[in-house]
């Protein structure tokens, strides 16, 4: 990548941030950030944009266009931590989590409630990385995908069962108790 | 009356939830998380949803003046480090490549992000002239950028800078015609960059890369694809002068597809969006381009024109490589014209270049040209010792062994002067496709 014209003074980070600002805010609404997140994501944003000066042949332009990035950014983060904590939960369930039978029982019931709603694939996933305890390369073998086939299967699934577990409903016995 | 319930029934901390959403709970809290959600708890999942089906909150104003404040002893760091990174470029260039080494490993003062810059810089620079010092230079940018302390720099601005230098490494490989060791160091860019920070000007350039990485394997689709994306992403930015280099890129894969026509009109945008101030080596390229383009349109004429008014430009800055893809474009508009002794002279010139810089695909290219000239003119005796010597250019580089079988084919059949045009046009389209596929063997038809 070829250095934008390194001749020029570079722009006072001042005057060019008052000049973005109302385009940063607008991507902030886009975006829908949460307040407490924002400036921290704009702080990011100008670290980057001190660091990667050099580089930048329109500042404005690089600042609202990189914004836009993190701010889809921090979202796809967010949702892949949600989907990672879910994951990693369900995988130490599986592994001898909870010491009570009957809690176990009722867990992997109401696992399998959710598993049941997703795709055919999706479920022959599942099945083999929670039932048989497979690493995604093993059940790429098995169900015959490529290296990046099967983590784009992976994640897809693993959204979905997520999806699930977030619309599950309450079973009818625990309005009763309540 | 059921959102009543769920709140009755929900039992668990705010604080348990929200390290839970952050990815941060430890295995017990994750469990109890878990059953509760299974459980059916609906509040609980409503506080989780907007992150899983995202965007669900209102905006603040952005507080510039507050993040003024907090970035502006970043900004006189970065600065200093920008001014020092200058500094040492400026003396460590003097030294030879070996010292350079002893320099890098024996002293941390080069441990910035800033001096990474200037390896890069230097590094691309030198792709057009020396694609193997290029790859040096980008591989003393990466033991600098491991030795980088992140906490010192942007979040996910080590791996950018990591992902971006792998990005280079992979492009240093395609030049210099090693399109396997292209392919795996183009896959860590890629895993690098997805770590990253998503700054999208390191993204646009691995889109960058990848098509020309894509167009040398003639993967043209995908080639396709990636250059789009680079292009949309560099016009997002506007950044005219690397929407141009992508444009260039365009023309080049409508070129290897046939479509002749839109690559000169994609050449033509291009040489209208780069800026010659900013890279005047790319502006030779996407000059050299177009005359190439006319050159297989047939339109022969043109081009020499075209050729004869970027000589003298071509002489006074190119660099070496540039200079011989010019020996080359005029040794071919030359035979096109029928004017078979310069053209001569001009592809053996591009020949004798390549193999001294140890190019061995192109040197294969050009040679083939040069044998359709001799197999026209009837001196079929001449191929013998022009098959020879690239029989050893390919064994001494150890180029892959089934093209070197190929280029032994080449060799036996012009010893016994039964080279036709048939046999050199197959083996050209196999030289093409070999340097993808290693395993590829020629096995020509009658």
């Amino acid at each position: 990548l070829r250095h934008a014209d390194q001749s020029r003074e570079p722009d006072e980070l001042p005057a060019l941030l008052e000049r973005v600002s109302p385009d940063l805010a607008r991507v902030l609404y886009r975006f829908r950030i949460p307040a407490q997140d924002s400036d921290d994501l704009l702080q990011e944003l100008v670290v980057q944009f001190l660091e990667n000066r050099r580089r930048v042949e329109s500042p404005e332009a690089w600042l609202v266009g990189t914004f836009k990035f993190r701010c889809a950014l921090y979202w796809r983060r967010r949702r892949r931590n949600l989907v990672e904590a879910i994951d990693g939960a369900i995988l130490d369930e599986l592994a001898g989590g909870s010491p009570a039978r009957q809690e176990h029982d009722d867990l992997s019931r109401d696992l399998s409630r959710a598993i049941d709603e997703l795709s055919e694939r999706c479920r022959s996933f599942i099945r083999l990385r929670y039932g048989l305890g497979y690493e995604n390369p093993e059940v790429a073998e098995r169900l015959g995908y490529s290296k990046t086939g099967i983590r784009k299967i992976s994640s897809r699934c693993l959204d979905a069962l997520t999806d699930e577990i977030l619309s599950i409903e309450p079973a009818m016995e625990a309005f009763e108790n309540a | 009356m059921l959102e009543a319930n769920r709140d009755i029934a929900c039992t668990l901390e705010g604080d348990v939830l929200s390290r839970f959403e952050r990815g941060e709970a430890p295995p017990s809290e994750r469990s109890r998380v878990l059953t509760h959600l299974l459980s059916g708890c609906g509040s609980c999942s409503d506080r989780l949803r907007p992150a899983a089906s995202v965007r669900k909150f209102a905006d603040p104003a952005p507080s510039i003046h507050r993040i003024l404040s907090r970035v502006a002893e970043i900004e006189l760091r970065l600065d200093a480090e920008n001014a020092t990174a200058d500094e040492l470029w400026r003396d460590f260039q003097k030294h030879p490549s070996p010292r350079q080494w002893t320099l890098l490993n024996n002293s941390a003062r080069f441990n910035s992000l800033a001096f990474a810059e200037r390896l890069l810089e230097a590094g691309l620079d030198a792709i057009y002239d020396d694609p193997h010092r290029a790859l040096e230079l980008n591989q003393m940018a990466l033991v600098v950028a491991v030795r980088l302390d992140a906490h010192q720099y942007g979040r996910g601005a080590a791996e950018d800078l990591r992902g971006r230098i792998w990005a280079r490494i992979a492009n240093s490989h395609r030049a210099s015609s090693n399109l396997p060791a292209a392919d795996s160091a183009l896959a860590t860019a890629a895993e690098l960059l997805q770590a990253g920070s998503g700054e999208p000007l390191a993204e646009a350039e691995l889109w960058y890369f990848t098509a020309s990485i894509r167009r040398a394997q003639r993967r043209l689709d995908e080639a396709m694809v990636a250059i789009r994306r680079s292009r949309r992403i560099y016009r997002l930015l506007r950044d005219q002068h690397l929407e141009g280099r992508s444009l260039l890129n365009q023309a080049m894969i409508h070129e290897i597809q046939g479509d002749l026509d839109s690559a000169v009109v994609c050449t033509r945008k291009a040489l209208a969006q780069i800026d010659p101030k900013r890279d005047p080596k790319l502006c030779f390229a996407a000059r050299h381009a177009f005359v190439w383009n006319l050159m297989c349109a047939g339109a022969a004429e043109e081009a020499q024109r075209e050729l004869d008014a970027l000589k003298p430009t071509y002489l006074e800055n190119g660099d070496r490589m540039v200079i011989l893809r010019m020996h080359w474009l005029e040794g071919r508009i030359r035979r096109l014209r029928g004017d078979r002794a310069t053209a001569e002279a001009s592809l053996r010139q591009a020949l004798d270049g390549f193999i001294s810089a140890e190019i061995p695909y192109e040197a294969a290219t050009v040679a083939l040209d040069l044998s359709v000239l001799f197999a026209e003119s009837g001196r079929t005796h001449e191929l013998k010792p022009l098959a020879a010597e690239l029989v050893e250019v390919f064994q001494r580089l150890g180029v892959a062994r089934e093209a070197c079988a190929a280029l032994l084919m080449f060799e036996a059949a012009a010893r016994a002067e039964a080279v036709t045009l048939g046999f050199l046009s197959q083996l050209n389209d196999y030289l093409g496709r070999v340097r993808s596929q290693p395993g590829l063997v020629f096995s020509p038809k009658d």
